[in-house]
């Protein structure tokens, strides 16, 4: 009854930000403008995409010095928390209802640093998940390592791949106790939050703070219809990954038609770093939505100068004017000769959107500061 | 006559196997590189070197399954080098493969033979 209401909200919700879907990503952004990377995964994890999330955690981490000095526990506290999902989550045809329960979050911003996992669990799994994760925030840190030993050496190991191996490993490398929480959706699932703060110095976290952060923004994300999030640099080696994560995602799932929707996506992705102020740290965002009715809509954004904001305005201008059969033709003039106008015109990158959406290309430019505005593209597919 | 080319995959980039001993050029995989000229231009200056002194007969074998815009433009810079040896009476032929459930890249292939003036073969997987 309670998620059948939940469903008719969100569903009305999702029929407002339809509207708004331009705004949204640049509400994201400003929202995690100071992170060097944000890493956002809402719905059905699986094994797949680890590789992927290790691959773009190390290549940002790598870029800032402060985070630098972390990457190895950042990394491994990633994979941790993201395979704790995979491991612990319960298989998908029980979670019909609420397919996209599963959420994977980290936020890095330097000093502090937060990652996150909520998804569904057996029901009688919690009283032992709980015991367990209480006596590891209990223990002395000195002894951890201890138990570490003492676990691996014991033969009897649960059916879901280590007796808590992972969750000890988690307690050692985060150095901080560990945020937890549990909330009955039904009589035999529950969710599981599971939430660490990593900090570059020695102090201790508050009780509860890492979790609080988990569950807003969580919030806001279940109220949207996100799917992914991705905002840090957009150079080759973060792209790749990616683009690898979502073609795992993709597979996985036996998308039809989902050729064309690589295709678009790494047009999209690589026009961000064609057409960014920064030469160097090329930072933008990138979210995949899902709405009501199963279309996908992928947005990207980053900032630009006025001068690009105009050459992408005109061209932008120009492609939507076009019909199909006018967008083919430019296509194979630009590939002949260049381009399709004496002026020039949108490179093949474009035209290939162009053709290959659904609807006419939707976009918008924010001010932001002097010479500064936020470019938004957005796709239906 | 020049020494063949030969250029593994990468993940984001195509098998380049251009043997001047059998006359057949293949290229296959995936051309997604962010980076298009930085990947191809050694392949162009290859294709440059190889029309000064090219064989009678050039057969060019198509197995792709991505290229992204950019790569776009270098494949169509690739096998507009077979019009030119063509116009300078010798003969190449392209052959395009695709699977039967690929429209996309089927699609490429026919728009890439209409623009294109050299003898252009679709064949299925």
């Amino acid at each position: 009854m309670a998620v059948t209401i939940l469903r008719v909200l969100a569903f009305e919700k999702s029929q407002t930000l339809l509207a708004n879907r331009l705004e949204q990503l640049f509400d994201y952004y400003r929202e995690l403008k100071n992170d060097m990377l944000s890493f956002i995964f809402n719905g059905d994890v699986s094994d797949d995409i680890t590789d992927g999330i290790i691959r773009i955690t190390e290549y940002n981490v790598n870029n800032f010095e402060v985070l630098a000095k972390m990457s190895r526990r950042i990394s491994f506290i990633m994979v941790e928390c993201f395979q704790n999902v995979v491991r612990h989550g319960v298989k998908h045809e029980r979670i019909t209802e609420e397919k996209a329960s599963g959420l994977f979050a980290a936020r890095l911003m330097g000093d502090a640093n937060y990652v996150s996992s909520i998804n569904l669990i057996d029901a009688t799994e919690v009283s032992l998940l709980q015991a367990k994760l209480n006596q590891l925030n209990d223990i002395e840190k000195d002894k951890l390592k201890a138990l570490y030993l003492e676990v691996l050496n014991n033969d009897e190991l649960s059916s879901k791949g280590g007796a808590g191996l992972g969750l000890i490993q988690l307690a050692r490398k985060a150095g901080q106790p560990i945020s937890f929480d549990f909330e009955n959706i039904s009589e035999d699932l529950s969710n599981f939050y599971l939430s660490l703060k990593l900090t570059n110095n020695e102090e201790q976290t508050k009780q509860g703070e890492a979790l609080r952060f988990t569950k807003d923004f969580d919030k806001k994300i279940k109220e949207s219809d996100v799917l992914m999030i991705y905002k840090g640099d957009f150079g080759k080696d973060s792209i790749l990954p990616i683009i690898q994560i979502i073609e795992e995602k993709m597979r996985a799932e036996n998308e039809t038609g989902s050729k064309a929707f690589f295709l678009i996506l790494v047009e999209l992705l690589q026009n961000v770093s064609r057409h960014n102020i920064q030469n160097e740290n090329k930072d933008g965002i990138f979210m995949i939505n899902e709405d009501s009715e199963g279309a996908y809509w992928t947005s990207v954004g980053n900032v630009v100068n006025q001068e690009t904001m105009q050459l992408l305005t005109e061209r932008l201008e120009d492609l939507n004017a076009m019909e199909p059969e006018e967008l083919k033709a430019a296509y194979k003039q630009t590939l002949r000769e260049g381009s399709f106008s004496e002026k020039g015109g949108a490179g093949l990158g474009l035209i290939e959107i162009a053709r290959k959406s659904s609807e006419k290309l939707k976009y918008s430019f924010d001010k932001m500061g002097d010479d500064m505005f936020f470019f938004t593209f957005n796709v239906k597919f | 006559m020049i020494d063949s080319l030969l250029l593994d995959a990468t993940e984001d980039t195509p098998l380049i196997d251009f043997n001047t001993e059998t006359g057949v050029f293949k290229i296959s995989g995936r051309a997604l590189p962010e980076d298009a000229l930085e990947f191809f231009k050694p392949v162009e200056e290859w294709l440059k070197s190889y029309v000064e002194n090219p064989l009678d007969s050039t057969l060019v074998e198509m197995r792709v399954d991505y290229f992204n815009s950019a790569s776009t433009r270098y494949i169509f810079n690739i096998l507009m080098t077979f019009e030119d040896l063509i116009d300078e009476g010798k003969e190449a032929k392209i052959v395009w493969y695709y699977k039967e459930s690929d429209d996309m890249i089927q699609t490429k292939g026919e728009e890439l033979s209409s623009i294109l003036e050299v003898p252009f073969e679709m064949k299925t997987l």
